[in-house]
């Protein structure tokens, strides 16, 4: 059995791990309610994360690189972003993803070297968190954004209203 | 190097879980972008409230007075004494956690004290302990517990992560509305000085200069002015308002939010375009207040005393001007005011006794819903008119807008408006696709910024909450190209336009009456080239 095999055969078993994975970063009533109603407008949280990690998955198991699975993680990062997590645990469960497969692999590949079978899913592992990374801190940029843009237009109406602007300022 | 350990070792030695506890031994972590910033004691003093002080939430010493408990045992009691629905909401929950998945602060956050139940029970079990016998005896075992300085600031903490939406109260069997207990919590703590200032301070300038946002009467005429400058710019049609006229029929009175900040100013032009139109055609007389220039009741927020004081100045001002009745704008906790506490503040001559049923004059019809307020719902009065025939309307000039609705919560839950908004919209827009059930009407989701939690500093709150929306909202522009949210609140129109950009960037938002000031035609106007935000119309470009 190859590593892609392994990834497919295996898929529903460890994306439910990785769920579990970001579940439990979640108080446990919080955990109980976004791995439990499948409704997505009742509970849009837990929807997306359980629909869009097996996207996710599936995507990288099929050879295809992370920037495949862009909409998806941003999607996620977009609502781990203002739940008060510090940036670590707001990206913890995509480092997860090596440990899991890493330890479903040995089980199946006892005998073998896992971490060179595993290098090339490792290596794809980490530009998902890169991205991740990205996509977390552009979430954080929109929020900075929109404080900045509610101080600048607050200022620019007064100085407009009070005639003491000469011309239009752009922006 | 080889010492070093694996980067999959590193991992599997953090544990993200936070440990489980029961929620009485949760401590309560005050993080910043969830609450927002103590009241300016200046604010607090203005209006009388007491011990107003200079405090910061993060600190450990938030300077309560020395009695403080007393207080707060005090005011308990009082409220038991005083409202009887309270008291029925301390007693009768029996946990069922029918309106624990409910709110969208759960339902965004996964916070366990943000469930309805729970955040209510943060109240009830001091209540329990405190003041039941078998909570005092019993203590934690009968749900009790003792009134700390801790217990406190989760009241203050999470009271503050409550929008007094009321869709738990929707669903529990026993018809608790947790927004009640959220209401008598924030006055339990305004007895000790314990508000935030986006709410502190809009009060005082309300009490000050008649609305929210402290715009001085002569202030308040430029900025209308300005968009009767706008209007005539893009129509060729310049309104002339009245304002502060004695012996005008109807008195206007909308938030001002309208006035000061877009999107609702376009709804403001909105207003004023349908007012000169009614004026030209029917002779409709209707005058703007530059003393009671605010709809909005922060108040509310606040305390009954307060809600009452602000409320009072429509009604004075009415019987000022000698108008029939009031017309209300695109407000949202303001109809809520209106609608379920007014007429038990005031008394039944406060409101009455100078003012008559509402009738539209152009129409005939009249308003039995508002004969015991005297005031009418902008949305009411624009749909009468329409289904009479009274507008003459061209949808095509919105033709480049696919319109869903946001049910604001307090005229959709609070007073049942939720069929003339619809019906306005659909004669002024072509395309109209409403969101799935569950999320809209009486169980629409809040914008996640209403009952004084817009700041700017809880910024993430504001987000988690607005999930459920912008959720719904997300998938109705996905699946049938919406590109427009429409609502009847200057709040939603604050809140929503950060929410849509954050989580459905392709989506605006807008008022009803700027849709309905853009469809509106003028007998021999010009030939419009933009809409009421200054941009092409459709086709224009094309």
């Amino acid at each position: 059995m190859d590593v892609h095999s392994f990834l497919t055969d295996h898929q529903n078993s460890l994306v439910a791990q990785w769920a579990d994975a970001l579940f439990q970063t979640y108080p446990e009533e919080g955990a109980k309610f976004f791995s439990g109603s499948k409704n997505q407008f009742a509970n849009p949280a837990g929807h997306t994360f359980r629909t869009n990690l097996d996207i996710i998955f599936r995507t990288l198991a099929s050879g295809q690189g992370a920037a495949a699975c862009t909409k998806e993680l941003d999607e996620i990062m977009r609502i781990r972003a203002v739940q008060g997590f510090s940036p670590s645990v707001a990206l913890c469960f995509l480092p997860a993803l090596k440990e899991i497969v890493l330890r479903e692999a040995v089980k199946i590949f006892p005998d073998k070297s896992v971490d060179e079978l595993l290098r090339d899913w490792n290596r794809t592992v980490d530009q998902l968190i890169m991205l991740g990374f990205d996509l977390y801190v552009n979430c954080r940029e929109i929020l900075w954004q929109q404080k900045a843009n509610q101080l600048y237009n607050r200022t620019h109406k007064l100085l407009e209203r009070a005639n003491l602007l000469k011309e239009e300022v752009a922006g | 190097m080889s010492d070093l350990p694996r980067p999959e070792a590193l991992f599997a030695n953090i544990d993200y879980t936070p440990p489980k506890a029961d929620w009485m031994d949760v401590p309560t972590v005050i993080k910043p972008g969830r609450y927002c910033y103590a009241a300016n004691p200046d604010s607090v003093n203005y209006v009388g409230l007491p011990h107003a002080h200079k405090w910061n939430p993060l600190d450990d010493d938030w300077g309560l007075p020395e009695n403080w408990q007393e207080i707060i045992f005090n005011g308990l009691r009082e409220r038991l004494h005083k409202f009887r629905s309270f008291k029925i909401f301390m007693d009768i929950c029996v946990r069922c956690g029918a309106c624990a998945d409910k709110c969208h602060f759960f339902i965004g956050s996964g916070d366990p004290k943000n469930m309805p139940v729970l955040r209510a029970e943060l109240l009830r079990s001091v209540y329990r302990g405190e003041f039941t016998t078998f909570g005092k005896i019993l203590g934690r075992f009968a749900g009790g517990r003792k009134l700390t300085a801790d217990v406190l600031k989760e009241w203050w903490y999470y009271f503050f992560q409550c929008s007094e939406c009321r869709r738990c109260s929707v669903f529990c069997p026993y018809g608790i509305d947790t927004a009640e207990i959220t209401i008598i919590g924030r006055e339990l703590l305004n007895l000790i000085g314990l508000n935030i200032d986006w709410i502190a301070t809009p009060v005082a300038n309300c009490y000050r200069t008649g609305n929210h946002l402290g715009i001085q009467p002569h202030a308040f005429f430029d900025m209308i002015d300005f968009f009767c400058d706008d209007i005539e710019d893009i129509t060729g049609i310049r309104p002339e308002p009245s304002f502060n006229k004695k012996g005008a029929d109807i008195l206007f009175i909308t938030p001002s939010g309208d006035v000061f900040a877009d999107p609702g100013t376009y709804t403001c032009m909105g207003y004023l375009i349908l007012f000169e139109y009614l004026k030209r055609e029917y002779g409709l007389d209707v005058t703007w207040s530059t003393y009671a220039s605010e709809g909005g009741n922060f108040g509310f927020f606040t305390s009954h005393e307060t809600m009452k004081r602000l409320n009072s100045k429509m009604y004075m001002e009415a019987k000022r001007l000698g108008a029939k009745w009031i017309l209300g704008g695109e407000c949202g906790h303001m109809w809520r005011v209106i609608h379920q506490y007014m007429d038990t503040l005031n008394g039944p001559d406060f409101q009455g006794s100078h003012m008559e049923t509402p009738v539209n004059p152009i129409t005939g019809t009249v308003f039995k819903n508002a004969a015991g307020t005297k005031m009418v719902h902008i949305a009411e009065f624009t749909a009468d008119l329409i289904k009479h025939g009274k507008l003459n309307l061209n949808k095509k000039r919105n033709a480049n807008i696919h319109l869903t609705w946001h049910d604001s919560c307090n005229p959709a839950r609070g007073m049942g408006l939720l069929e003339e908004p619809r019906y306005v919209a659909r004669n002024v827009v072509e395309k109209f696709t409403d969101m799935p059930e569950g999320t809209i009407r009486e169980q629409t989701f809040c914008c996640g910024g209403g009952a004084g939690l817009n700041a700017g500093e809880n910024d993430e709150l504001r987000m988690m909450g607005g999930l459920p929306r912008a959720n719904a909202v997300k998938y109705v522009h996905e699946k049938y190209g919406v590109n427009m949210l429409g609502c009847v609140c200057a709040i939603d129109r604050a809140v929503l336009p950060n929410s849509m950009e954050y989580w459905v960037p392709e989506v605006d938002v807008c008022g009803l009456h700027e849709l309905v000031g853009n469809a509106l035609v003028f007998p021999g106007e010009k030939e419009r080239e933009t809409d009421l935000r200054g941009e092409d119309l459709p086709g224009e470009d094309e």
